[in-house]
């Protein structure tokens, strides 16, 4: 068997909207990229660039249009019940909006002890009160101190512990964290990143984190090194080692996403004006490479043919046309199918 | 321009329950600068707005303090206005860019009616040529094509849609305006954009902008002089250079050095606990419970707000005694 934790292959949802059947937009298109074991998976892109339909996928939330996810080997969509168990036992989602997250009404606790039940993971109620205040010690908290609380007596950073923790409950072999810090005050970003770090490294635990703050990225990244995905417009533009992407990038769209990070540092800042984007159902559509009206660089043939993503360099991926002109001289330009 | 003094708003919430969102701020916003206002949610900068604005609604209440606008060479203190008086001001002396006022553009209305809406509140009276110039050119100056005053707010993207609203903002000429977090909800490049516009509005027109936001990315890119609230208290102020590049209250440094930045491997120090509630916050520096450093002192006096440095405002105890 091989390592291979999670592998998405060729996957493709598509929404429709409006009456007529041509007024459909492929929200994630022709996506593939394989997770092995302990290791992170940085997914990049602004909004509408399909980040969250693919964790939704993934999590077993939404169906593809077509391709298939396989955990550990298997369809998602084929598995039967046991196995199907396992896997929402093993996959855990946390999500952007931790007062979201949380029914107002119910006591904290409550959500714990239903995941502890519900999932065989305790018999009794002593258990799993055992089982929980393990959990809460990992993030950093105890029992005492959520026991008999509702969310609204916590912030939000400590909300987005609290679903972190309620995650661990089952021990789960990935977490896919969909934008777990943007609702995450600056102070208690950190402390969830580490979180994550720390699961990492001392469980072997995946992680899937999909962002659009590129710097929590990085820093999730050069603390960790994983792979890193940038998707615009439901495409991978750019797959690579995470750092090597963020400090190197090749496509045109990963450079103007670099370029305007606000960079903390009032002795560096920005200085022409930059276009603003449109997003428009059309750049879903276009025959080309879906970059093409905003990008710096682009030629005739970005509007005619739509590049595919190729292998660049040893492990680096890009959609470009022009990054293959750039690239002439390495030896090491090889097709990259599927 | 703007002089806040000593302003202590608090929302009523219970017979004897006060939250405290503002206590005891004073502070000014140079004109012709951005001013960026800096805190985590539920710091205060945002009735800090609501005040400055005059925009007093229960159960929001002043106690103290007055709001000085200073133009023209008059002293406007706009706490002590009637509604009617204020109404005179607004819009041609401050104006606001709310929270999320993108999302709140009505859009079954022409970009052009909502613009005819803002300059006579009637919306029935033609307008004269002039104003129909003045529409355009504001239009222009924010950076959109004139097409945009015949289309509707859902045919614009996000971006666009935040340049109508500061477009709106701007049509009367005011002096100051208010930006309540205009980027939030944006893409990194659209941000990049609206933010570069507000610097461009200030270096041509000259206006006094407050930019209140949580990202410390972005004051470092736009902003002139740099305000950090705790907890409903004004702690720190200076310029954003000198903010950055020495911080002295405890909690601005480690919000400076909690910030994750591309190209910097450093391991990042997370800040222990999370803010006080407003309405019971502790005796003291209210940082205290937090701060490594708190002594005794800490603990029972408040640090009032001193000059360390000229220009550079601290309120904590540790600063300033050595």
């Amino acid at each position: 068997m091989s390592d291979k934790l999670l592998e998405v292959r060729n996957l493709t949802r598509v929404f429709k909207s409006g009456i007529y059947l041509g007024a459909s937009f492929r929200a994630v298109d022709n996506v593939s990229f394989s997770l092995e074991k302990g290791k992170v998976l940085i997914v990049v892109g602004e909004s509408g660039c399909g980040k969250s339909t693919l964790a939704k996928m993934i999590l077993g939330f939404l169906k593809p249009t077509s391709g298939e996810i396989l955990y550990k080997g298997k369809n998602i969509l084929k598995m039967n019940r046991e196995e199907e168990k396992a896997f929402r036992k093993e996959v855990q989602p946390v999500f952007q909006d931790p007062f979201e997250t949380f029914n107002p009404f119910h006591k904290i606790s409550y959500y714990f002890l239903k995941t502890c039940l519900k999932f065989g993971i305790a018999r009794s109620k002593d258990e799993a009160f055992k089982i929980i205040d393990d959990v809460l010690k990992k993030v950093g908290m105890s029992l005492e101190e959520v026991n008999e609380k509702y969310p609204h007596e916590f912030s939000g950073g400590q909300l987005q512990r609290l679903s972190i923790a309620r995650a661990l409950i089952t021990k789960p072999m990935l977490l896919v964290a969909d934008e777990p810090v943007t609702m995450v005050d600056a102070s208690a970003r950190i402390g969830i990143l580490s979180l994550f770090m720390e699961l990492n490294r001392r469980y072997d635990m995946s992680i899937i984190y999909i962002t659009h703050d590129l710097s929590t990225g990085y820093y999730l990244a050069s603390q960790l090194s994983g792979e890193m995905i940038v998707m615009y417009r439901g495409d991978i533009v750019e797959k690579g080692p995470a750092e090597e992407v963020m400090l190197d990038p090749l496509h045109p769209y990963t450079k103007m996403l670099l370029e305007s990070v606000p960079e903390p540092n009032p002795g560096n800042r920005w200085e022409r004006r930059s276009e603003f984007p449109s997003l428009e159902l059309k750049e879903y559509r276009a025959v080309g490479c879906k970059f093409a009206k905003r990008c710096p660089q682009a030629f005739s043939k970005c509007y005619e043919e739509k590049p595919e993503l190729r292998r660049v360099m040893k492990d680096r991926f890009v959609r470009c046309w022009q990054v293959k002109n750039e690239m002439k001289m390495n030896k090491e330009v090889v097709s990259h199918g599927g | 321009m703007v002089e806040i003094r000593n302003v202590k708003a608090y929302y009523k919430i219970g017979a004897d329950i006060f939250v405290r969102a503002v206590d005891g701020v004073s502070i000014s916003f140079e004109e012709g600068k951005i001013t960026g206002i800096a805190g985590e949610s539920g710091c205060g900068k945002s009735t800090l707005l609501k005040v400055c604005t005059g925009w007093i609604k229960p159960p929001l209440t002043v106690l103290e303090g007055k709001v000085v606008y200073n133009f023209d060479g008059k002293e406007v203190n706009i706490l002590s206005l009637d509604e009617e008086e204020l109404q005179r001001y607004r819009w041609g002396l401050f104006a606001i860019v709310p929270q999320a006022a993108m999302n709140s553009l009505n859009p079954v209305r022409r970009i052009k009616k909502i613009f005819e809406e803002t300059l006579n509140q009637s919306g029935k009276k033609k307008l004269s040529e002039k104003e129909k110039k003045m529409i355009e050119k504001v239009i222009t100056d924010v950076g959109l094509p004139k097409e945009v005053l015949n289309m509707y707010p859902p045919q614009l993207s996000g971006g666009m849609k935040q340049r109508v609203i500061i477009a709106l903002a701007i049509i009367a000429r005011p002096k100051v305006i208010f930006c309540d977090e205009p980027t939030t909800g944006l893409d990194l490049v659209t941000q990049k954009g609206i933010l570069l516009l507000l610097r461009e509005l200030k270096d041509r027109y000259g206006i006094t902008i407050i930019l209140i936001s949580h990202d410390m990315g972005v004051h470092a890119q736009v902003t002139d002089n740099l305000a950090i609230m705790y907890a409903g208290k004004l702690i720190e102020y200076a310029s954003t250079h000198d903010i950055f590049k020495d911080p002295l209250h405890p909690y601005t440094k480690s919000l400076i050095n909690s910030l994750p930045m591309i190209g910097d491997k450093m391991q990042k120090e997370r800040l222990p606990g999370a803010p006080p509630p407003l309405f019971r916050p502790p005796k003291g520096c209210r940082f205290h419970p937090r701060c490594k450093y708190a002594t005794e002192i800490c603990e029972k006096k408040e640090p009032p707000l001193k000059e360390i440095k000229p220009g550079h405002y601290v309120a904590c105890h540790r600063i300033g005694e050595e």
